[in-house]
């Protein structure tokens, strides 16, 4: 399911149930549309009826556009499509295979599925030697193998080849889409023998028609994504709150709950390099390098956590960096350690503490500081964070399928 | 009837986009590229860099936004901008800010200054970076010889030796060591000094 469970749109356990449910809906649009019947199918390749290539032009343009659109929403994200790499041997001698079946049979793989489903026995008989095919092709995989895999052109698109913007190329392809129906209207007139209808489409398509046309343009004018999204947090606000110091946490917090574990509902980020971590972090820690925060697995489980969050570094420019980015990004339960380690580790265990000159709160506060101390010095406080301190590492991984898996 | 429903899917995407559009704020870099450009690359000027600057005139090219308001080595740059860092976003200061074409950002600390990067370069500010550390530290910086030390100072550098001080098992890779059973005088601690 493409880029749609990575980005929590789809429960992965229901993978194969929502793929259940689109393959009928794609079973069900294909009947309805006509093609469970082999000699409307075969039309195209006589000239008598486009319908297939209608139908297949139209679906590519729409899948374009709207992936398109929905990645400027952000609703979906382009680059984490799989997309299959091109051997172009197997896929020149693949096409002129399957061209073939198609003209004799009047059946595609999906088609077939479809008729065959409402009974024709064309169809059933099709699908038989599909499988057939299937069957001996796996049984003698070795023998064709160096066919199947020959001319590996890696995952390449047309419009890197042409050397040509993606929103340009979808644009022009709209254009050729449209031509195509004038031309192939045209072309079933005369094959078919009718008097050549009037104007360029039937007055039912203009409508549509011009909303592709109107969509490719709108990609063409828009950038890859929005400059600023509905959900961020204004840049006054934010200033607002930095300049009030709203997102700081004292040292005496962090230690406090350090020590009491069952009070403290920080979730620790630590946004120092990866040596830094590896050498030393806070128990119970996460580690999440400044760079990274916006990376969408790392996003996905901050914006998740309903505990604050609380950045640290060696002092509190980066952790400041890091809640900034967040904080734009609409998150606002985030919080920095003011002046970070350096100022932790200066006020608990360096900085002198004269209680008995001071007020009773000062003294309380110098002897709590004092009991940390001692409690961190000791190793108390790490024996009762029960975890030790994790990279965090990014929650989807997805694994491409083997070479020349997939497609319809 | 399908083209119909098509037709107002479309049409519902694009009032979707309209109200998002009028609803999202005023920024001019998206949020990846403002992190992409204040974290992966080098928006600190160090320390040693402004000596360079310095000594090679090149920091007159430079207007400062002084955001301390403490800064005393003024001569040192083309121009100086004084804005508090609340102040930073009012109209007048943004459009002061705008005009100058190469901007160095003082803070009274390291972090208001780099937070300042963020958000001017949010708010479409171009040729702009930060200095390491503060501006009492940029006065002793461009005043006086540099000592060998302060070449790269800034803020975000260990200043303790963590480990040392914090015992247990607090180490991001090394494996967790909480289940000791015995902490040496770590129950002595804890009745010796109360806590809270």
């Amino acid at each position: 399911m493409g880029p749609l469970i990575p980005q929590g749109f789809v429960n992965p356990d229901l993978n194969l149930f929502f793929a259940f449910v689109i393959g009928l809906g794609f079973g069900y649009v294909l009947e309805q549309g006509g093609f469970s019947n082999s000699r409307k199918l075969a039309g195209v390749f006589y000239g008598y009826d486009f319908v297939v290539l209608r139908v297949f032009f139209t679906a590519a343009i729409t899948a374009a556009l709207g992936l398109l659109l929905f990645n400027y929403m952000g609703w979906v994200n382009y680059d984490l499509l799989y997309i299959n790499p091109t051997f172009l041997w197997s896929a020149l001698v693949g096409g002129a295979i399957m061209g073939f079946g198609f003209i004799l049979g009047g059946f595609c793989p999906g088609t077939s599925m479809v008729a065959a489903v409402i009974g024709k026995i064309d169809a059933m008989v099709f699908v038989l030697g599909l499988m057939i095919g299937v069957f001996f092709f796996g049984s003698f995989y070795d023998e064709f193998a160096p066919l199947y895999t020959s001319g590996d052109l890696g995952r390449v698109f047309i419009f890197d080849s042409l050397n040509m913007n993606r929103e340009w190329f979808v644009f022009l392809l709209v254009l050729v889409a449209l031509a195509a129906f004038i031309v192939t209207r045209k072309i079933e007139d005369k094959v078919n023998g009718l008097e050549p209808r009037k104007g360029l489409f039937a007055p039912l398509y203009v409508g549509p028609v011009l909303l592709m046309l109107g969509v490719a343009l709108l990609i063409l004018l828009l950038p890859d994504s929005p400059r600023s999204k509905w959900f961020e947090t204004d840049a006054k606000t934010l200033l607002t709150e930095a300049a009030e110091g709203k997102q700081y946490v004292d040292t005496d917090e962090l230690a406090y709950k350090l020590l009491n574990p069952k009070e403290n509902n920080f979730v620790l980020v630590d946004v120092r390099n990866d040596a830094a971590f590896a050498e030393f972090t806070l128990p119970g820690a996460l580690h999440i390098p400044v760079a990274k925060v916006l990376d969408m697995g790392y996003k996905k489980l901050l914006g998740e956590k309903k505990q604050p969050i609380l950045f640290f570094g060696f002092d509190d420019t980066d952790a400041n960096q890091a809640w900034m980015t967040l904080r734009r990004s609409g998150l606002k339960n985030v919080f920095v350690l003011r002046g970070g380690l350096n100022q932790f580790f200066y006020t608990i265990f360096q900085a002198e503490n004269k209680p008995d000159k001071y007020s009773e709160m000062q003294q309380f506060d110098a002897r709590f500081i004092e009991r940390a101390r001692e409690a961190f010095q000791s190793g108390e406080a790490a024996q009762k964070i029960n975890k030790k301190a994790k990279p965090v590492t990014t929650i989807v991984e997805m694994e491409a399928p083997p070479a020349g898996q997939g497609g319809c | 009837m399908l083209a119909n429903a098509a037709l107002l899917f479309v049409l519902a995407l694009l009032a979707v986009i309209v109200v998002q559009w009028w609803m999202a704020p005023a920024y001019s870099l998206t949020n990846e590229a403002v992190l992409e450009q204040t974290a992966h690359e080098k928006v600190l000027v160090k320390p040693q860099q402004l000596k360079a600057m310095q000594a090679d005139q090149s920091l007159k090219d430079f207007t400062l936004l002084d955001l301390s308001g403490s800064l005393k080595s003024k001569d040192a740059f083309g121009a100086v901008l004084k804005v508090p860092f609340a102040a930073l976003l009012d109209s007048d200061q943004l459009k002061a800010i705008k005009k100058a074409d190469k901007l160095l950002v003082v803070g009274a600390k390291e972090s208001e200054a780099v937070m300042a990067v963020q958000l001017l370069m949010a708010k479409g500010v171009n040729n702009i970076t930060a200095l390491a550390n503060d501006a009492a530290f940029t006065d002793q910086v461009l005043g006086q010889e540099l000592q060998a030390d302060f070449y790269n100072a800034q803020a975000e550098k260990a200043r303790f030796d963590y480990g040392r001080f914090f015992k247990g098992q607090a180490s991001g890779n090394k494996k967790a060591n909480a289940n000791q059973s015995v902490v040496p005088g770590a129950v002595k601690v804890v009745a010796a000094s109360g806590g809270c």
